[in-house]
């Protein structure tokens, strides 16, 4: 019997440890791992180092909740929400570093990883402040064939990643229906030494074997597969459905009072399991973010 | 064609009803040509709108990659935000971000790039990371270099978008350099080993470029309703004034009707401007 990867968000979480460097999906308001964010909040992590291409609300919560020190990337922002106040505050306040990389520095670094190079170099950065404030990662060196200065970047070899998916077989094989596929789905499970894997439904191989195509991710490089339908909420899952609207404006308003800020994020990690957090959530506000195509 | 040509003679018709975004929009649009490829990032109303307004009037051709993502996007409308999937509407292709930074990076495509920053320099360096001195303790945490951090060092063209032109915008020096504009101005960006570089600046009071040598700001033209004082009152350093400075040509009857009534009508662009912009 090839190995069963499904487990729930709890056990998931336990292969997260306090301190580790953790690399989550998502892009502003589109596609953070949701479920996994307030699964490590249940557990009480701390000390964590977050990795993001645009880090988003899950950010926002995770600084809310003293659960990271440090950010590695190159944006947090909700978008058109703005800034996420929590994260904000605790950076001001330096109870967080934001370790600051461009886009493409980022994405330089985790591919070196991915490929168990040293280090990646990248035209990327330069002229700019941010080198200056990484001189353990970043160092000008010359094309060895040209002499043109370039940056190299240090490899980056998160400890554990967590990524939503659309659907999973039992063994781990990921799969994402058409669409937007970010760079963290390429890499991280790549660069990580362990992948978790929310997803929105759990499928048979043989429904997987139907659409290799769509298969992503291969089960070998997978550590946990759990369910978590709608587990991108409040944040999209193109094209399942969109970012909740609601949700993030009130959450933009009441996060200026970082008291109501963690009663909500304590009053929504209380759900016990995702059907639980969707209750909380309500029909209606699952129900129209699906219902977006007509709108758009 | 025909659309276009009927629309011919309306387009030369200077608009006398019109507002600063619509006009800050027609500008910009008049930048992108035929043969561009241009990508837009977060809440970039004006510019999504630009590339819109070009595609529609005088470059039907200009290749646009939505939100980094759709290649030729025909949203119905300008959507809530610049980066979901609602502005992704009809695309030919989903570019994965793997694929969108080669194609960025690899220099044949994608040469012109639209930037704000929370502050802008005289050289066109711009900051989206920290306001204060001390990057570690900052009086202001803003969100982040993103791909400025990349676009300003990989040779583009950049042209510069604020909707707030302010001596808090537009300082002498940036606190933190996020994008890499002329550098300390003269031939510092080509010392550095970087092609490309600042062009333009479109602000809500005028338009400005950057003097061939010296790579400082230089005033082009005002808007309507603004004078040259109110520019150089409004700006944080001293803007380079030669000669008589032009009035700021307004958008046509025609663009305008297209921004309102096709590309826009429910107002997307007005998110850049007020509280919190």
């Amino acid at each position: 019997m090839p190995a069963d990867k499904v487990m729930s968000p709890a056990e998931a979480a336990a292969l997260v440890g306090d301190g580790d460097h953790v690399a989550v999906q998502g892009m502003g308001t589109q596609g953070i791992p949701m479920t996994m964010v307030r699964e490590l909040i249940r557990a009480g992590r701390r000390d964590l180092t977050i990795t993001a291409v645009v880090g988003g609300i899950g950010i926002d919560w995770l600084a809310f909740k003293g659960a990271m020190s440090r950010f590695c990337g190159p944006i947090v922002s909700m978008e058109r929400f703005g800034m996420c106040r929590g994260f904000r505050r605790a950076v001001e306040a330096r109870r967080i570093e934001f370790d600051e990389y461009s886009e493409s520095g980022l994405l330089t670094r985790l591919a070196a990883g991915a490929r168990n190079l040293p280090f990646g170099i990248t035209r990327s950065m330069i002229g700019t402040d941010l080198p200056a404030l990484h001189p353990d990662t970043i160092t000008e060196i010359a094309d060895p064939f040209t002499g043109e200065r370039v940056l190299a970047c240090r490899s980056l070899r998160p400890e554990v990643c967590l990524l939503h998916a659309h659907r999973a077989d039992r063994r781990g094989n990921i799969q994402y229906d058409g669409g937007a596929i970010w760079p963290d789905v390429q890499i991280y499970p790549k660069a990580s030494g362990r992948t978790i894997v929310t997803v929105e439904a759990i499928v048979s191989e043989e429904v997987v074997r139907e659409r290799p195509d769509q298969t992503v991710i291969p089960h070998f490089a997978v550590d946990a597969v759990v369910l978590a339908p709608h587990g991108c909420h409040p944040t999209s899952f193109f094209p399942d459905y969109v970012y909740d609207e609601q949700f993030h404006s009130s959450w933009a308003e009441l996060s200026r009072d970082p008291e109501r800020a963690v009663a909500e994020i304590d009053r929504l990690c209380g759900a016990s399991s995702q059907d639980e957090y969707l209750e909380l959530i309500g029909e209606a506000a699952v129900s129209e973010t699906r219902n977006w195509r007509e709108r758009a | 064609m025909s659309a276009l040509d009927a629309g011919g003679g309306r387009q030369s018709q200077t608009a006398t009803d019109y507002t600063i975004d619509e006009l800050m929009v027609s500008t910009l649009a008049r930048r992108f040509e035929n043969g561009d490829q241009v990508v837009n990032g977060a809440a970039s109303f004006i510019p999504a709108c630009a590339f819109a307004l070009a595609r529609l009037t005088h470059a039907p051709e200009l290749v646009w990659v939505a939100g980094g993502v759709g290649l030729d996007a025909r949203p119905r409308r300008i959507p809530a935000s610049t980066l979901e999937a609602p502005l992704w509407h009809r695309s030919s292709m989903y570019m994965a971000a793997e694929d969108f930074w080669p194609y960025a990076l690899n220099g044949r495509w994608l040469t012109k790039f639209c930037v704000r920053g929370a502050q802008i320099d005289q050289y066109g360096n711009a900051n989206n990371s920290v306001i204060g001195p001390e990057y570690d303790a900052p009086v202001v945490r803003l969100p982040g270099s993103a791909g400025l951090g990349d676009m300003g060092s990989i040779g583009k063209r950049l042209l510069y978008w604020t909707t707030t032109h302010d001596p808090r915008t537009l300082v002498p020096k940036v606190d933190f350099v996020s994008c890499a504009g002329w550098l300390d101005g003269g031939d510092a960006r080509r010392r550095a080993g970087l092609g490309g570089g600042p062009e333009l600046v479109v602000t809500n009071l005028c338009v400005a470029d950057f003097h061939p040598d010296s790579k400082r700001m230089r005033l082009i033209s005002v808007h309507p309703g603004v004078t040259v004082s109110d520019v150089l009152e409004s700006t944080g350093f001293e803007l380079l004034v030669e000669g008589e400075i032009a009035r700021t040509e307004p958008p046509t009857a025609e663009e305008v009707r297209l921004i309102r009534e096709q590309i826009d009508p429910g107002g997307a662009r007005l998110r850049e401007f007020g509280p919190g912009s």
